[in-house]
């Protein structure tokens, strides 16, 4: 082994057990069990042999860069449904009970106010109802339809509604559930979608920053427009989600996807194939805080999970189980950061 | 390395060679990992567990369908390298990957899976040993011959155009 011999004479001045002895170096090098040493042997050996060598480097960029094509799937919603995720029921508990009073107390706290407010001076007042980071408030407008609004979202409405259309303004996310009233249809606008409905169950996401807005139909029958060029427009049937895109302002329509009902009024997060960046934003209106995301590659990684009652950092810790990715706290908030990046 | 549906999913697959099943039985194991999840701390390697789960959901079906007495993985006789595609325009040419295709064909059942599993799945030798039930000594063994084999079979110097790949004709230059 002090000088390199031609290839033919290599062969035939080891003995066998040489020879097996190599090739277990280079399955070690492919399967990646190498130790250093044996590295530096492998790399001399087979530096000695160059039609071995040739046939090495095909071997593992064939190791390398081949690979079955991803499959599309149906393994969640399968399982979903094998576990009753997609129509659960939940059984009438004490936290219900809970809530139904409050919900209760709250109707009557309102129209109480609704009461004293409009009643005298039947005026039209510009109502601003908003929730902070980290906070699901429940709201009934002055026409009975029942709003939700998630972390730092604000949902303007000038009401009574005595126009023509009863007309609100969305930024961030609501779960609505419209009253009926098929002469005076309920329009949700945010800042790139206009949804017309007339009585319905429906969701609305369409916070600034974020690339799409999401509007999940539960009941009933909507309608949605661009809001700038109202010809570019879709209807959704029940049990769609559509998803806007406020750059190329394109539907993408996804049917039989439905979760329950917005979930998050429950303090559920429900993450589907979202990539980091998006799932960052959730996070920080959900725990009042800041997350920065250090470089490109981290926030490309892609998760699927659900969240009920889980700390931030519990959920940070099991997404660095699914993609590894290094998390600094800070005074600030969080810096999330590739593991390669050593800024 | 990290492991998703995917993997599992293929994996099945090369066992029973029928996607619909194989996605069935994926999301069984899913759905008893869900229903057990209590005992989920016990398990040490989670991702040579996942496939053990799916290694017994596959052996379990072949019993079922085939009749036969397949009580372990060593009754298997069957399995199947799943097709594997390159980067687009690759230097390697198609028969070059055929070559393997070939070779691979040649090996022995196990041989197969343990190749699989190192190579699809990135397993280690340890997680391949516990997921095909044999020590860490006989994965080596296994694997060995399958890149032996693999080697012996490939063509590179009798092929006309095999300068063309930039590291050849780097190699070439070295002597």
């Amino acid at each position: 082994m002090d000088f390199p011999t031609p290839a033919s004479l290599h062969l035939k001045n080891h003995a066998v057990y040489e020879n097996e002895q190599l090739y277990e170096l280079i399955t070690k090098e492919l399967a990646s069990e190498i130790s250093e040493d044996e590295k530096k042997l492998h790399d001399f050996e087979i530096s000695e042999d160059l039609e071995l060598r040739q046939k090495k480097e095909l071997l593992h960029h064939f190791w390398f860069n081949y690979f079955p094509k991803p499959l599309p799937n149906q393994i969640i919603n399968k399982t979903e449904k094998k576990l009753g995720f997609s129509n659960a029921k939940s059984s009438i508990g004490f936290s219900t009970i809970y809530k139904i009073a409050a919900t209760v107390l709250l109707v009557l706290s309102l129209s109480f106010i609704g009461y004293q407010y409009f009643k005298p001076k039947n005026n039209v007042v510009l109502n601003e109802y908003v929730t902070l980071p980290g906070e699901v408030k429940e709201f009934i407008l002055s026409d009975g339809t029942k709003v939700w609004l998630n972390a730092k979202s604000v949902l303007i409405a000038s009401e009574p509604f005595i126009d023509a259309n009863r007309e609100v303004l969305l930024i961030g996310e609501g779960y609505f559930e419209v009253a009926h009233n098929a002469e005076k249809p309920f329009i949700i606008k945010t800042s790139s979608l206009k949804t017309t409905v007339l009585g319905t169950h429906l969701n609305v996401s369409g916070y600034p920053g974020d690339i799409k807005t999401e509007v999940s139909l539960y009941e009933g029958k909507v309608e949605l427009s661009d809001k700038n060029r109202p010809e570019n427009k879709m209807v959704m049937k029940p049990g769609q989600k559509v998803s806007f895109s406020n750059d190329e302002k394109n539907f993408y329509t996804k049917s039989n996807d439905l979760e329950k009902p917005a979930e998050w009024r429950e303090g559920v997060l429900r993450l589907y194939d979202e990539d980091l960046n998006s799932i960052a934003q959730k996070l920080e209106r959900k725990f009042k805080t800041q997350i920065f995301i250090a470089d490109e590659q981290v926030g490309k990684l892609r998760f699927t999970a659900s969240f009920d009652i889980e700390p931030l950092d519990k959920i940070l810790k099991l997404f660095r189980e699914a993609h590894e990715f290094k998390i600094e706290t800070t005074t600030n908030g969080i810096i999330i950061k590739s593991v390669k990046n050593n800024i | 390395m990290e492991l998703t549906s995917d993997d599992l999913l293929w994996f099945a697959i090369g066992f029973l060679k029928n996607r619909e099943i194989s996605e069935e039985i994926v999301s069984d194991v899913y759905v008893s990992i869900w229903n057990n999840r209590s005992q989920l701390e016990s398990i040490i390697n989670l991702k040579s567990y996942l496939f053990i789960c799916v290694r017994n959901g596959c052996l379990s079906h072949l019993r079922k369908v085939k009749n036969e007495k397949i009580i372990s993985i060593d009754s298997v006789s069957e399995f199947n390298f799943v097709r594997v595609e390159g980067p687009e325009n690759d230097y390697i040419e198609k028969e070059t990957i055929e070559q393997i295709y070939a070779a691979i064909e040649t090996l022995p059942c196990k041989c197969k899976l343990a190749f699989t599993l190192a190579k699809i799945n990135g397993l280690k030798y340890r997680e391949i040993a516990e997921v095909l039930g044999i020590t860490e000594k006989t994965v080596n063994n296994h694997l060995v011959l399958a890149v032996k084999k693999i080697t012996e079979l490939l063509n590179v110097s009798k092929k006309p155009n095999a300068k063309n790949s930039p590291l050849k004709r780097a190699s070439l230059f070295l002597y």
